[in-house]
């Protein structure tokens, strides 16, 4: 995608200062286009330390290929830029180790995240990666309050958690997917056993 | 949306934003979703209290809660207590089904959804112990549960016992049988606090008793006679007595046992107040055990805060305690100094 077919995400131009402000072109793993400030990108620890150690001029962001992220795609980073471009220029929290933690959802996020549970999970791993504090916060808040009011079969459905006897079942189809002649050897060894056989070898 | 799929550093966000009648809850989905919150470590949560209360023989409701804020976790209800059933969904706790709703409550100017259980009577202790085990196994060891069993019923069987439980408040508008206290004491670990009032006790609890080594005892009894047992076998460190008067000579053998050094080593504190007629002699009491005058330095000497003692004795090894005498109440406080270095140390003053 060329860079001016990329999408920009949110820019306001009223507010862009005397100083030109520099954005930095990021691409996605499906070869998505994005064009976003440099004052969003620093709600992205990992990606503010990016570009700070690539150290760009306005003109090498312009010619030089964009940033590749590649284990995000398109969709998950639109809404990561669109969420760093509304809360530019904020202070990012600092966990003070405060439980419980009172995070609020603001309305832009909970439109932001009112997007199905795939699409949430892959926000959230985004956010992580991309070392988005307040955009991880509240996502997490959002995943959280999926448990209010729900009794154990319902947490069980929403939140997918296997039960013992599933994980068991798991664990065991790991192992032999592993050691397929494990199976073997346990199965020679229990038809043995049928035969009465005392002795394996 | 799959939780344990989600980065380590993303679940815990999501459990900590969870409150814990969530994750108490979730934790009995499998062992995998309760090692997933243990990891998490809530360490705000150093007490739970396990409040109690009863209106007949039995107790009526439990509530856990944690938290600075004491937070309710869970409250237990019996299945007959008055709600629209109609909102009540069936569960299963460990292997006893019950049922539960969740009820909107307001604390600190913050609305949250409380958990209530619902249960049958001849399932409330198997229910309430699968409760503090699965608290206990959530919120680790570390935890401290302190009972809170307050009512005006006409009487106990017995008390609710939790094995962890290092601090009792018991506020009982009735008799208790001594047996019953007993068998409380002999079923929990030593109490670091217990604070109990009571209108008496019936029968005697065993001198050796665990309830005499708990290390701070507040006592409020209507009894004389149980006044005088707690004086005579009580080995913690603070003593907090409200009872009926005459009882000079137990408050006499009290000082002996902690002036000759054998007994009462970790003793620090004794307040008892009296009602009614008082001690019955003061002088006598003074003069058994070489009460001394504290001058204004003295007074204030090894003193962290005001104190209002007037007098002090001295223990057999030199130890000093600071005494507060009158005819309705007697104050001895322990120091961590000898009465050789009170005096030197008025003299530096000096």
């Amino acid at each position: 995608m060329s860079v001016e077919n990329a999408p920009v995400v949110d820019v306001d131009e009223a507010a862009i200062p005397v100083e030109k402000k520099m954005y930095y072109r990021f691409e996605s793993n499906d070869k998505k286009e994005f064009r976003v400030s440099e004052l969003a990108i620093q709600q992205s620890e990992t990606l503010n330390r990016l570009v700070e150690a690539m150290g760009y001029t306005s003109e090498d962001v312009e010619n030089k290929p964009a940033i590749a992220i590649e284990n995000i795609d398109g969709k998950t980073l639109k809404l990561v830029f669109q969420w760093c471009e509304h809360h530019k220029g904020e202070a990012i929290p600092v966990d003070d180790g405060s439980v419980p933690k009172i995070v609020e959802i603001p309305e832009f996020d909970a439109k932001l995240m009112d997007i199905d549970n795939g699409l949430l999970f892959k926000l959230i791993w985004a956010a992580d990666y991309l070392n988005i504090v307040q955009l991880l916060n509240v996502s997490c808040k959002k995943v959280a309050n999926m448990a209010q009011g729900k009794t154990p079969a319902q947490l069980r459905r929403v939140y997918l958690l296997p039960s013992d006897e599933e994980d068991e079942a798991a664990k065991r189809a790991a192992q032999e997917a592993q050691d397929p002649r494990a199976r073997e050897v346990e199965e020679e060894f229990e038809e043995r056993k049928r035969q009465g056989g005392n002795s394996f070898f | 949306m799959k939780l344990l799929k989600l980065p380590y550093l993303a679940q815990k966000e999501v459990l900590k934003q969870m409150e814990y009648a969530e994750l108490f809850l979730l934790s009995f989905l499998s062992k995998r979703s309760m090692r997933m919150i243990q990891s998490v470590k809530r360490k705000e949560i150093k007490n739970i209290d396990i409040l109690t209360s009863s209106c007949f023989i039995n107790i009526d409701s439990y509530k856990f809660c944690a938290g600075s804020d004491k937070k309710v976790i869970v409250t237990l209800y019996p299945e007959a207590f008055e709600s629209d059933e109609t909102l009540r969904k069936e569960i299963s706790l460990g292997n006893v089904v019950c049922s539960m709703e969740y009820k909107r409550r307001k604390k600190s100017n913050r609305y949250f959804q409380s958990l209530i259980v619902y249960y049958f009577y001849s399932e409330m202790e198997t229910l309430s112990m699968i409760v503090y085990n699965q608290l206990k196994a959530l919120f680790g060891n570390g935890v401290t549960f302190s009972l809170n069993i307050q009512d005006s019923a006409l009487g106990y069987n017995s008390l609710p016992t939790f094995f962890n439980t290092k601090r009792s408040e018991m506020s009982l508008g009735t008799l208790l049988n001594a047996q019953v206290l007993e068998n409380y004491f002999m079923n929990v670990q030593e109490q670091e606090y217990l604070s109990i009032a009571i209108n008496g006790l019936s029968g005697y609890l065993s001198p050796n008793s665990k309830f005499y080594n708990t290390q701070e005892l507040d006592i409020k009894c209507g009894e004389w006679y149980w006044g005088i047992d707690v004086l005579s076998h009580f080995k913690g460190r603070i003593l907090r007595l409200i009872t009926a008067s005459d009882i000079d000579n137990e408050i006499c053998q009290f000082i002996a046992r902690w002036k000759s050094c054998q007994e009462l080593k970790n003793f620090e504190c004794l307040a008892i107040f009296m009602e009614s007629r008082g001690l019955r002699n003061i002088e006598e009491i003074r003069r058994k055990f070489g009460f001394k005058d504290l001058t204004p330095e003295q007074q204030v000497f090894g003193q962290k805060k005001r104190s209002n003692h007037s007098s002090y004795i001295v223990r057999d090894d030199g130890i000093v305690a600071k005494m507060l005498i009158d005819r309705f109440f007697i104050v001895m406080e322990v120091q961590s100094f000898t009465e050789e270095q009170m005096l030197k140390g008025t003299e530096v003053r000096v």
